[in-house]
């Protein structure tokens, strides 16, 4: 079936002028190009149907045999594997180098920028090494029996537990260094944005998109980061400046009760927002 | 139900439904394997192309999806990508080179490949010119004026906007109609 009209060998919208009696004359060149027969069909049907079965038997089995908590530890175990060790050890550095950066930096904007592009580093970070190296692998992520957002998740997971204890442990530090902070209060002030940003991305990326996955995280941090900016310069009535800003940030995280509720809302947010995503994830998969 | 949707039967044959699995094969069989073998110009590795690209379709674990026509012309233009990237076929153009055979695939000389045309007949200058695009140029001018498909659907299918389409086929009819002159197949 060789369904080649004149007027869509004009090509849309280039450069050439030529008339359609030209064109015309490729296309009948085109139609010269007559094909051996396909397969036969019903061949390639019996060497297929097999698999098409097996695929019943292996779903039926699956049900059966797998509950969905042991499915996802296999799942993250599995990642967790793929995992190298310079991928922890940058992973180490890069925490540490925030907190001397904050704790040592007593002068200059460093610290401030670092506060507030921490999590753009980071999901610059998993984007990249996560990336597809090329459309082969971005095909075999797509026919994997897992799917891509499962990967997320499975992937996000170790990295979120990892991170999290190295984070706990350089905060300890920071507390026994500064004896004034109050290390549940940092770690809340801490955890409730990142899990409720997390959750949001998660759950924007299945409701409407990667798109919006991306997007809505995104926009909300920017937002937050101009609000407290904002609220930063209007209570130091003008003497606000820049390189007091990560100190700020940290007396606020220790003090204010208005923070500590802030980052509350947000856990609370991020674990309802978690469960919503899982609850839409298996509607979608028909489970 | 011979009138059921693409998108249908393949949620069936997901489930495992074989009579699904033979309408669906008897629908996409041939336009597959056109494509196929426009795009290699190599009978037996089109068929085997074509068995994968449907076992392809019967493994996939993930969502059906919305337009089971694109994705099957997705997974069957990736394994022509990947097989041009394979190690065995770059050893097989190093071999041709290594030879220095003059009817090699890759040939960029006008005189070797007006010779070369010039023997051939109708068929195989089509053939043989379609041979010298790119691949991406190729797989274009074949959706479009062979599978009839639209440039918005060849655009989901190359992963490029519609833009990029256009200006794809724009360039390969420009390209195949100075390769096709040259051997005197067109005036």
């Amino acid at each position: 079936m060789t369904n080649i009209e004149n007027q869509k060998m004009m090509p849309e919208g280039s450069d050439l002028d030529d008339s359609a009696a030209q064109w015309a004359g490729l296309a009948d060149a085109l139609q010269n190009y007559d094909m051996p027969p396909a397969p036969d069909t019903q061949a390639l049907i019996a060497r297929l149907t097999p698999l098409v079965k097996a695929r019943q038997s292996t779903r039926q089995r699956a049900r059966l045999t797998t509950t969905w908590h042991t499915r996802w530890l296999t799942l993250i175990r599995t990642q967790g594997m793929i995992f190298e060790s310079s991928f922890w050890i940058a992973s180490l550095l890069v925490l540490g180098i925030g907190v001397v950066v904050g704790l040592y930096s007593d002068v200059g904007t460093l610290p401030t920028l670092f506060t507030c592009f921490a999590p753009l580093l980071g999901a610059a970070g998993v984007t990249y090494a996560f990336r597809p190296a090329t459309e082969g692998l971005r095909e075999l992520e797509r026919i994997s029996p897992i799917r891509p957002l499962e990967l997320l998740y499975s992937r996000m997971i170790p990295i979120l537990i990892c991170d999290g204890i190295i984070t706990l442990v350089l905060l300890t530090l920071v507390s026994t260094r500064t004896p004034d902070i109050t290390l549940w209060r940092l770690l809340l002030a801490w955890i409730g944005p990142l899990l409720g940003l997390t959750a949001l991305a998660l759950y924007s990326a299945i409701r409407w998109g990667n798109i919006a996955g991306v997007a809505v995280p995104l926009v909300l941090w920017v937002a937050f980061v101009l609000f407290g900016w904002q609220q930063a310069a209007r209570r130091s009535a003008g003497t606000f400046d820049l390189t007091e800003g990560a100190r700020w940030w940290w007396m606020q995280a220790n003090n204010s009760n208005w923070v500590l509720v802030g980052s509350g809302l947000l856990l609370i947010g991020g674990l309802i927002l978690s469960w919503e995503t899982q609850r839409l994830f298996a509607q979608a998969k028909g489970d | 139900m011979d009138n059921e949707t693409d998108e249908a039967l393949y949620r069936r044959v997901l489930s495992g439904d074989t009579a699904a699995f033979v309408q669906l094969v008897t629908r996409y069989n041939p336009p597959l394997f056109r494509f196929l073998y426009r795009q290699t110009a190599n009978y037996p590795l089109a068929e085997d192309l074509l068995q994968e690209t449907f076992i392809r379709l019967i493994v996939y674990q993930g969502q059906p999806p919305d337009c089971f026509r694109a994705w099957a012309y997705t997974l069957a233009s990736n394994l022509v990508r990947d097989h041009f990237r394979s190690a065995p076929h770059r050893h097989e153009v190093e071999l041709i080179e290594d030879e220095s055979l003059e009817q090699s695939v890759s040939a960029t000389s006008v005189h070797e490949l007006d010779d070369r045309l010039a023997m051939a007949d109708s068929r195989a200058q089509v053939e043989h010119a379609l041979q010298q695009l790119t691949p991406d140029h190729r797989e274009a001018l074949i959706l479009r004026f062979y599978q009839d498909l639209p440039i918005d659907e060849i655009a989901t299918i190359s992963g490029v906007p519609p833009g990029t389409v256009k200006s794809r086929l724009s360039y390969a009819l420009k390209r195949l109609r100075g390769l096709l002159v040259r051997v005197g197949a067109l005036e």
